[in-house]
């Protein structure tokens, strides 16, 4: 969807809902979340829909019958269903058509003709979330079933997270606070930085990583723009997608997760995933790894290398595979296992008592390392990604143009400097100041309409 | 437990700051946009100011057809050539309408590719009009126009800034120098004789229409010349496509305008033009040589209002 028209209703209804009764706050909310998501495609209501009768019930089965695994399994399966056909059906099994709608797995390499149905993997891990834990007992199941329809429809979060746990949201939008009119500019702070990281940045270098793509033959700056481009131009883009969902919840008093920590600021692997799309590696952690890492446990005969090795292996390839179908993200998954074991066999992290040099050592080959894996996702094939990275060893010359480059070098230079700033000086807090707070807010409207890219791309997350 | 009074105080505080947020951008937004219209009415990215400047008698909108192959140089009065590779009917009516709305120029001159009239507002070129935004964006109905030239762009109609979206560099270099258009000559390239198509009947996309009566409704009013030129193809008389000369010709009707097709008249110089490989870069575009000797037939067909003398009954073309 149009993220500015997103926001410009976002804005219309944050008006409006503080005049409502709680009760017609709630309502308001669940309506424009349905509406939301309508107008984005109407055929993709009904399997929300679904999503969220199977979860509302399952947890109420699950509670009903605790002596028996069945509620629980059976909830699970039918929730992946649909994720599974859209995702791999016509990868793994070839074409299926459901009734009038061809169906196909989308990657950037695919030529899928229907979108996965947008959010469809973030609001299924969250139902399946919820049903794993009211099995634990971590949450009641929940009896009511417009404030479980809210849960699990709230437009903000709705199409790429962050993937919120039931426990976190559900009781603040059944409350449905009416929000502090001090926390109003500060949540369109988050908004227009988050527009301003995709539109100005993302959009811009989408196009010239497409661009690189289109190279007969590339040269070593292409390379560094598939690789390294496209890895800033997600993070743009997601980031940014999430200070947009962070910030319009804010306007509604509910209180979203960060997803994204300054991860270019990390010293290692595994500090990145811990600050990279932050709601999802909790989600691998708690309902991915403990059961895989039990299972793999008790398969070792509890050797403790082994298993772990094991769990993150499967785990990971697991998370590539939710990427897209094919052989290129299992790849990208299991590089990523096997950097991380690599690096816990170096010994015990302590990045506090590191000297600064190994500290950028240490972020720029992290960078390096996630640069060239995040491009694994966006190849149309290994084969040619091989290619593309021979030119950067090759140094081959040439490379595409860049549109507006400018103007891209100088968003990408303020988006890093703003990360640094949040990284290293989290102390400075632009929001104390009513008239800096009100400023920014202004530079960055009048940015975010002259220096958007002019043709507004859709957010890369989206297809997943 | 918060008394309901204060509570609905604070509710309504909330309320109104949000409005007045948005209240805000919408200013903001208008500020923005008359300070830019401003610096954009004083660069010579708009082709206005170049006009101002250069106070040409005639001017030449097109595609790059008509940029090479009409030479300002070689026309008897001051002309400036706004022909732009890549444009479309769209870009090019939309221009003329915004020459005419000033008023400072008498003729002007529309460079049309007869294939381009089929083009509809849905194709992605078309979107190319946006380069002149600002120029368009202060009248009603072009805004609505420019809405539906580009995807997801309907927010034009509430943010009058949009119009500057990704103009504002060209915007500030043509503060600092003249970014008036400069004849650069094409080298003569391999040329190969084209294929024939049988003529078929070609209609105009419904969309060129609102953008032809539109120019046609404004040229009226500031008393505008408007003349349609048809540029030479390589050995191609186009002597036998009436199809192609009908739409011409109805392009040439909604805009009240002359049509200048000298295919359309016996001209010696123009049919040794044509079928000379060292006037042409490629199929369409010309070279300076020929560009010069096209100019100055054009010249003398334009100085007689274009009228159009019959074609005998000889084949003038090669077979094919």
């Amino acid at each position: 969807m149009d993220p500015h028209l997103h926001i410009a209703a976002t804005l219309v209804l944050a008006t409006l809902y503080p005049l409502l009764p709680q009760t017609g706050r709630r309502l308001l909310l669940l309506a424009a979340s349905y509406l939301y998501y309508a107008s984005i495609n109407i055929g993709f209501v009904p399997l929300l829909v679904m999503v969220t009768l199977v979860s509302y019930v399952g947890a109420l089965a699950i509670e009903r019958w605790r002596a028996s695994s069945a509620p629980l399994n059976i909830s699970v399966t039918l929730l992946l269903l649909p994720l599974l056909i859209y995702k791999y059906w016509e990868a793994w099994f070839g074409a299926l058509v459901l009734p009038g709608i061809p169906v196909s797995s989308l990657s950037f390499g695919g030529h899928g003709e229907v979108l996965i149905p947008v959010g469809l993997s973030f609001y299924t891990f969250q139902a399946i979330s919820y049903v794993i834990d009211v099995n634990r007992r971590a949450d009641p199941a929940d009896r009511n079933i417009v404030r479980f329809f809210l849960f699990k429809c709230f437009f903000p979060q709705l199409l790429a997270g962050p993937i919120e746990r039931y426990r976190a949201l559900t009781p603040q939008l059944w409350a449905a606070p009416v929000p502090n009119a001090k926390a109003i500019a500060p949540a369109l702070l988050l908004i227009l930085w988050g527009l301003f990281m995709k539109t100005v940045v993302g959009d811009r270098l989408g196009v010239a990583v497409d661009e690189a793509w289109l190279a007969k033959a590339p040269g070593w700056r292409d390379a560094l723009m598939v690789s390294l481009g496209f890895t800033i131009q997600v993070f743009g883009d997601f980031a940014g997608y999430s200070l947009i969902a962070v910030g319009s919840a804010r306007l509604f008093g509910i209180n979203l997760i960060a997803n994204f920590k300054q991860p270019f600021f990390s010293h290692n692997l595994i500090e990145f995933w811990q600050r990279w799309h932050i709601s999802l590696t909790r989600w691998i952690g708690d309902y991915l790894y403990r059961p895989i890492g039990r299972a793999m446990w008790r398969w070792t005969n509890g050797k403790r290398f082994a298993s772990e090795f094991a769990t993150a292996l499967i785990v990971w390839i697991l998370m590539g595979l939710w990427h897209g179908p094919t052989m290129q993200f299992v790849l990208f998954g299991a590089l990523q296992a096997i950097a991380m074991q690599a690096i816990k066999l170096m010994g015990p992290d302590r990045p506090a008592r590191m000297p600064a040099w190994r500290l950028a050592l240490g972020m720029l080959a992290t960078l390096a390392f996630v640069s060239l894996t995040f491009g694994l996702i966006r190849t149309p094939g290994v084969a040619e990604y091989g290619h593309m990275l021979g030119a950067l060893l090759r140094l081959a010359p040439g490379g595409a143009p860049i549109v507006e480059q400018a103007i891209l070098w100088i968003a990408i230079g303020v988006m890093l400097i703003v990360e640094a700033l949040r990284r290293y000086r989290p102390d400075l807090d632009v929001t104390c100041s009513w008239g800096a707070t009100i400023a920014l807010v202004g530079l960055l409207f009048v940015i975010d309409v002259l220096f958007g890219y002019d043709q507004s791309r859709a957010f890369v997350y989206f297809r997943y | 437990m918060i008394s309901p009074v204060l509570s609905s105080t604070s509710a309504i505080r909330t309320a109104a700051l949000v409005a007045a947020f948005i209240g805000g951008f919408l200013l903001l937004d208008r500020l923005v946009a008359a300070g830019l219209t401003l610096a954009y009415q004083r660069s010579t990215a708009s082709p206005l100011r170049v006009v101002e400047l250069l106070k040409p008698q005639a001017v030449v909108v097109g595609t790059s057809s008509a940029k090479y192959a009409i030479l300002p140089a070689a026309w008897p009065k001051p002309m400036v050539n706004f022909a732009q590779d890549g444009q479309t009917i769209f870009y090019s009516l939309a221009l003329a309408d915004a020459i005419a709305r000033q008023g400072k120029t008498p003729d002007i001159l529309i460079g049309v590719d007869p294939f381009d009239l089929e083009t509809g507002i849905d194709n992605p070129s078309a979107e190319r009009v946006w380069r002149i935004a600002p120029l368009l964006a202060a009248s009603p109905e072009w805004r609505v126009l420019l809405s539906q030239a580009r995807p997801a762009s309907s927010k034009m109609l509430l943010l009058r800034s949009w119009a500057f979206r990704g103009t504002i560099p060209g915007l500030f270099n043509g503060l600092l120098r003249s970014r008036a258009p400069r004849y650069i000559p094409l080298p003569a390239g391999a040329v190969i004789p084209p294929e024939f198509e049988p003529d078929h009947p070609r209609a105009f996309h419904p969309s060129v229409i609102r953008y032809a009566t539109l120019l046609a409704a404004t040229a009226a009013h500031s008393g505008t010349r408007l003349t349609l030129v048809v540029t030479p193809a390589f050995m191609d008389p186009r002597t036998d496509k009436p199809s192609q000369r009908a739409l011409v010709n109805e392009l040439a009707r909604l805009l009240g305008a002359n049509t200048c097709d000298l295919s359309r008249i016996e001209n010696p110089a123009i049919a040794v033009l044509r079928d000379q490989p060292g006037n042409f870069r490629d199929g369409i575009h010309l070279t300076e040589a020929g560009a010069r000797t096209y100019t100055g037939e054009l010249a003398s067909a334009f100085a007689m209002r274009c009228a159009v003398q019959p074609i005998s009954s000889s084949p003038a073309s090669p077979s094919r």
